[in-house]
Order: C-alpha cells, then sequence, then structure tokens
C-alpha cells in the first residue's frame, strides 16, 4: 500500500479537515503566537525528524499534534507482535523505553508503514486449548 | 546584474539579485512565467508581490539567500533521509535568536509558501531539535502550546505508552 509522497499528504490534510475550527478559534482567542500556529504540513515535516521517544512526548503537548502524529505512522519500533485471533487482530509495538498497546487495539493506523527489526506474527485459534497450542509454537520461532 | 523587486505585504520595496531568486520554486515559476527573464522585458518595471510574506520576514528570507547563493537546490522529495540532515552552524545562529516565537515560524511558513526547500528543511529540523531531551510538559511551555489534556487524559496518555508487567 505505498502512496506517493504527494498523494499521502493530500490525504493527511482532508483527513484532518475536521480539526481546523478548533484551530481557528484558537487563534482568534489571542493566545500567544505558538507552534500550533503552523499548519499541518509543516507539523508533519517536523514530526517526521524526530525519534520515535521523541515523538511520543511531542504527542503529549497536545491533541492536534498528537493526532497528526498519530495519522502519519512512519514510526520505527524494536519489535512488533500481531495476533490474529479469529477475526481480529490486536498488535503490540515495542520500543526500548516505550511499549504500545492499548492504541493498537483500537486503531492499527499507528502501525501505518511501521519499520521493525522483528516482527512476529501469531495466529489464535478460538478454543482455550488450541490458544496455548498455537502460542507457544510460534514463539518457538 | 538583473534585479528583481519584491513587494512585502506591508508594501516595503526589496531588489533581489534575479540569480538568488533560483532557490524560491514559487518566485521562479513568476519569473518564467511572466517572461521576466526576455532581454526585451523591463524586469525593474514588474515588481513581483508576496501578499503573504510581511518586510521584516522577507529581509531574513533575502538574507539566508545570499548566504546560499549558489548552493544546489533539491528538488522533489527525499524522504529517507531525514536522520542525516545537520543544520549547519551558520543557519543555527541564524535561527537561534528568532528561535521558540512567532518569527521562526513566520520565517519557515514564508520558507512553505515561496517553495525554498532547503530553507524549509533546515528551519523544521531546527525546530525538531529543540525537542531533543525534553518532555511533553517542557516542549508544550518553551513553544507556548496551550494545555488541553485533563489530568485523567495525561494518565492514560502515560499508561498508554508505558511498560506493561
Amino acid at each position: 500500500m505505498k502512496l506517493a509522497p504527494f498523494k499521502l499528504k493530500q490525504s493527511l490534510l482532508s483527513l484532518f479537515k475536521f480539526l481546523k475550527p478548533m484551530r481557528n478559534k484558537r487563534s482568534n482567542s489571542g493566545v500567544n503566537p505558538s507552534l500550533l500556529t503552523l499548519p499541518h504540513d509543516l507539523l508533519l515535516i517536523i514530526i517526521e525528524y524526530l525519534s520515535t521517544d521523541e515523538r511520543i512526548e511531542f504527542g503529549r503537548t497536545c491533541k492536534r499534534i498528537q493526532q497528526l502524529s498519530f495519522a502519519l505512522g512512519k514510526m520505527v519500533f524494536d519489535g512488533i507482535c500481531v495476533s490474529i485471533f479469529d477475526q481480529e487482530v490486536e498488535a503490540i509495538a515495542i520500543n526500548t523505553n516505550h511499549s504500545f498497546n492499548s492504541y493498537v487495539i483500537t486503531d492499527m493506523r499507528l502501525l501505518r508503514k511501521a519499520r521493525a527489526e522483528l516482527l512476529r506474527i501469531e495466529i489464535v485459534c478460538k478454543s482455550d486449548n488450541d490458544t496455548k497450542k498455537c502460542r507457544s509454537l510460534y514463539q518457538k520461532l | 546584474m538583473v534585479l528583481i523587486t519584491l513587494v512585502s505585504s506591508d508594501e516595503q520595496n526589496f531588489p533581489v539579485e534575479r540569480e538568488l531568486l533560483k532557490q524560491s520554486g514559487t518566485i521562479e515559476t513568476l519569473i518564467v512565467n511572466m517572461n521576466l527573464d526576455d532581454e526585451d522585458t523591463d524586469a525593474a518595471a514588474m515588481p513581483i508581490p508576496l501578499p503573504n510574506v510581511k518586510g521584516d520576514v522577507l529581509e531574513k528570507v533575502i538574507q539566508w539567500m545570499e548566504h546560499h547563493k549558489g548552493d544546489p537546490v533539491k528538488e522533489g522529495d527525499n524522504e529517507d533521509n531525514n536522520a542525516e540532515i545537520v543544520v549547519p552552524q551558520w543557519d543555527d545562529d541564524f535561527f537561534k535568536p528568532a528561535m521558540y516565537g512567532s518569527k521562526h515560524l513566520e520565517l519557515t511558513v514564508a520558507a512553505s509558501y515561496l517553495d525554498i526547500k532547503n530553507l524549509l528543511t533546515l528551519s523544521c529540523k531546527a525546530i525538531s531539535n529543540t525537542f531533543k531531551g525534553k518532555t511533553g510538559p517542557q516542549i508544550r511551555e518553551e513553544w507556548g502550546v496551550p494545555n488541553e489534556f485533563t489530568p485523567e487524559e495525561e494518565e492514560a496518555i502515560r499508561k498508554e505508552n508505558e511498560w506493561s508487567e
């Protein structure tokens, strides 16, 4: 699923159109000039220059940046483990200082264009006994 | 030496050497489309209005272009080299006095509008460099970002990224 950079930018911009009213409100309210005066495309460039750890801290500053960082994807992890249960897919992404799980369960976009040193895929069957069997089998690999 | 006049949003005139403007994709396109390079065109009589750039910002942009005269102009996106971008000392010193303020942000927006790829890259990289080793609340304070998270939300974000036992 490779999008041309231009298309990617366009789709991200349209995705975040809904955030615009929030931004306008803020700029009219007389708040000091801040990083948030930058448009989405420039914030996306800045986010791309950060390491995964730096991005997490940057994402803690405000909701707009958190969502932009999230939608951009392209994060680098040490390892990603994807579990496939019947119809559901769960994933955990791990880095030296952080692990991401609840994010991923609710929204797989975190893993968009992600890179990792290690990828483990588990296929888990439905019944309890089978579940254990499959998990151990794949962990040996 | 051919001079082309740029006019800022506050009506200030800036005569700039034709050669320097090759760094700006936006202005270069205009110059070509208006045939300002033709010998029989009086370039001096055709100022280029830049309604999105204020005079003091345009002055900084021109200063930057003068220092970088003759640098190769980047073409297209080379996204994979992000990690290798280093802000040279001169540029770092150039950006530093205005960092954390609206001036640096306006310069960045102008670089984007004028399509000066090298300036945009270095200016954004310089911003991202200020985040190194900082926590979210520190970045928020330094860059004037209002805190919209409730204490509960902050706790939830912290937990999401924490090592779970």
